[in-house]
């Protein structure tokens, strides 16, 4: 069952994630997300911003959180922009735990 | 017209099978009904009309009769109409309606408003005699029980008035929760004090029955009586296991219809020097008692020891406590099969039944319990508030797969405890319980299944103060990894750390790292009731 769904709207890719992002599902979580974003998947197309929306994750762990930073570093590379979409003011407050504030923008949705 | 006059029941002899009452408007059904019942060894007393059958069953009482034969179509009122007076009066009394034209859907009303069978006329006699039977011993059953529900409600005045007696309920040295499953129940608890020593006996009966009430009553006065004669725990209960073995258990309780044959007493006694604080528990049976320090760190006393009244060799857990202060939890298998069946930690349970406003709440809270509910926490010292246990959990190496539904049950167990905690901080203690606690798993206890770590969750109610402690067999490491202050994005492994750093108010190691406590402010619930 698929972890994660995807848009692509005129460049700016979004990575819906359903559910938690935790260490009991990271490592397919980390696989179905590379698949989409190093272009091995036709369908996905060109783009220049990547969202990650969180806003179903009730609770990211650390290693949540390094999957994210995962996802910063290789924007970072490919010289792209990315957002963070969070459900929850907790969940906001471990990713300023770890300065991803500083690596992307986050966005509360409430 | 009134056939056979209910005076003759007091001058006719005793019957041989119950008394009934006949309705019918016809007269020579009614004889031939009459006739029938007699033969079929009842003593019958007939009626010709509803309201008839009303005056006799109000001037004799509904108690006089073991049954009731109504025809359903007669004048003015039919016999559904004295089915549902007479359902006002006694609602034990069984009623079979005979009739000639009722069609389904009044068999069906009929039914329905109680009654115990509806019969075709004419009735052939062996019809009638199932049916009188039937009616007969429902009737008699009904009213048994009913009997037995009011004893069981004189006992439970009783076990109350011993709970006062015996200085548990109001002691500032105790709290307590006892919810028997019918009213009155085999737990009992003892508290006893002299200048040297203060004791507490916590003990449960097997059996859920008025056998096992009386035997907890009894043996709550002998247990009471030897004490103030200066009977030792150990003296005491050799005493008891006794006489359970060479009395109560001797008697020819094999004729009994519910085939109970063995009683047995689980019981736990912790005496206490009041010279030197030393606290030693005798153990027959009760779950290993949890000894919690007022700075929340709680252990599990013992194993349980076998119960009383089973062997002449007594196998009796006997240990001393390792502190002189703070608190102990004892509670009945009852706690732990409840616990167990909504999920939590027992010491959650236990923590919201010791919590709640009174009786009532408790009661509600314990309403799909099947069995008796006895929950003690006895004070150490004359100190009211403490760190009390939440959560008390231990994994070994090879469940760091089971992270998910081992962080459920902290959740359950948490917001079972305290009903009113934030989300926020419930996800900061839940996440950093995680990250720590993984950490213990992987590296503690290098993924050993044969290694083991725990973590322990208490609450402070008069500091609102939520403490984490996670310990692990390992060596530790590096002092200094929740005082670094940047996070390095490039090293993903420190995340935890640093959630671990931040999220609690106050975080503390011990043992270069292999113990960690972490400190949770919470804001005071402004009711922690149920």
């Amino acid at each position: 069952m698929s972890l994660l769904t995807f848009e692509n709207k005129e460049g700016t890719l979004t990575l819906m994630v359903d559910g938690n992002v935790l260490s009991t599902n990271i490592k397919a979580l980390r696989e179905e997300s590379l698949q989409l974003i190093n272009g091995e998947d036709p369908s996905v197309g060109p783009w220049d911003t990547l969202v990650v929306d969180v806003t179903q994750a009730k609770m990211i762990d650390s290693t949540g959180l390094n999957f994210l930073v995962f996802l910063c570093r290789f924007v970072k590379k490919k010289q792209a922009r990315m957002g963070i979409l969070v459900g929850s003011a907790s969940v906001q407050k471990s990713l300023t735990f770890v300065r991803l504030d500083r690596q992307a923008n986050i966005t509360l949705v409430s | 017209m009134l056939l056979t006059q209910p005076s003759s029941l007091a001058s006719s002899g005793s019957p041989k099978k119950g008394t009934v009452l006949l309705i019918d408007d016809e007269a020579l059904i009614l004889e031939s009904s009459k006739d029938i019942a007699e033969l079929l060894g009842y003593t019958a007393i007939t009626a010709n009309s509803v309201s008839e059958a009303e005056r006799i069953l109000t001037q004799e009482g509904t108690r006089t009769f073991d049954c009731v034969v109504t025809d359903y179509k007669m004048p003015t009122k039919t016999g559904l109409e004295l089915l549902e007076w007479l359902r006002q009066f006694d609602p034990n009394l069984s009623i079979i309606v005979s009739t000639g034209y009722a069609g389904h859907k009044d068999v069906a009303s009929m039914l329905r408003h109680g009654a115990l069978d509806v019969l075709n006329k004419p009735v052939p006699l062996d019809v009638m005699r199932i049916a009188l039977d039937k009616g007969v011993k429902k009737t008699n059953d009904l009213r048994e029980q009913n009997k037995q529900r009011h004893s069981i409600l004189q006992v439970a005045e009783v076990y109350q008035y011993l709970f006062q007696l015996h200085g548990v309920i109001d002691s500032p040295q105790a709290d307590m929760c006892f919810i028997p499953m019918h009213q009155a129940g085999g737990d009992f608890v003892i508290m006893d004090e002299t200048v040297r020593r203060r004791l507490l006996m916590v003990a449960d009966v097997s059996g859920h029955d008025l056998d096992s009430a009386y035997l907890s009553a009894y043996m709550q006065g002998a247990a009471t009586g030897l004490l103030k004669g200066g009977y030792n725990p150990a003296r005491l209960l050799r005493e008891l296991n006794h006489f359970l073995l060479e009395k109560w258990n001797a008697r020819g309780f094999e004729d009994f219809a519910d085939g109970v044959n063995e009683a047995s007493v689980c019981c736990l006694l912790v005496e206490m020097n009041r010279s030197t604080g030393r606290v030693v528990l005798h153990n027959n049976g009760i779950p290993e008692p949890v000894y919690t320090r007022p700075n929340g760190r709680s252990e599990t006393q013992g194993v349980r020891g076998c119960p009383l009244g089973l062997y002449d060799e007594m196998d009796t857990e006997v240990m001393e406590l390792p502190g002189t202060d703070g608190e102990i939890l004892v509670w009945s298998d009852g706690l732990e099969d409840f616990a167990r069946e909504v999920q939590i930690a027992s010491e959650a349970l236990a923590y919201r039944l010791l919590n709640c406003a009174n009786r009532d709440a408790q009661i509600d809270l314990l309403k799909e319990a099947e069995d008796d509910v006895l929950v003690v926490r006895f004070r150490l010292k004359d100190s009211f508030d403490q760190f009390r246990p939440i959560v008390l959990f231990e994994a070994h190496g090879g469940q760091a797969k089971d992270i998910d539904s081992i962080e459920d049950f902290w959740s359950r167990s948490i917001t079972y405890a305290l009903p009113d905690i934030s989300e926020d901080a419930l996800y900061g203690i839940l996440l950093v319980s995680r990250e720590g606690f993984l950490n213990a798993i992987r590296h503690g206890c290098s993924g050993d299944p044969e290694k083991k770590c725990s973590i322990q969750m208490h609450y402070h109610p008069s500091f609102s103060t939520f403490r984490i402690v996670i310990s692990d067999p390992g060596q530790g490491y590096d002092d200094t990894y929740l005082v670094d202050e940047e996070p390095d994005l490039e090293q993903e492994r420190n995340s935890g750390l640093i959630l671990m750093r931040n999220f609690p108010d106050h975080v503390n190691i011990e043992r270069r790292g292999a113990t960690v406590i972490m400190d949770f402010y919470l804001k005071k619930p402004e009711n922690l009731e149920v």
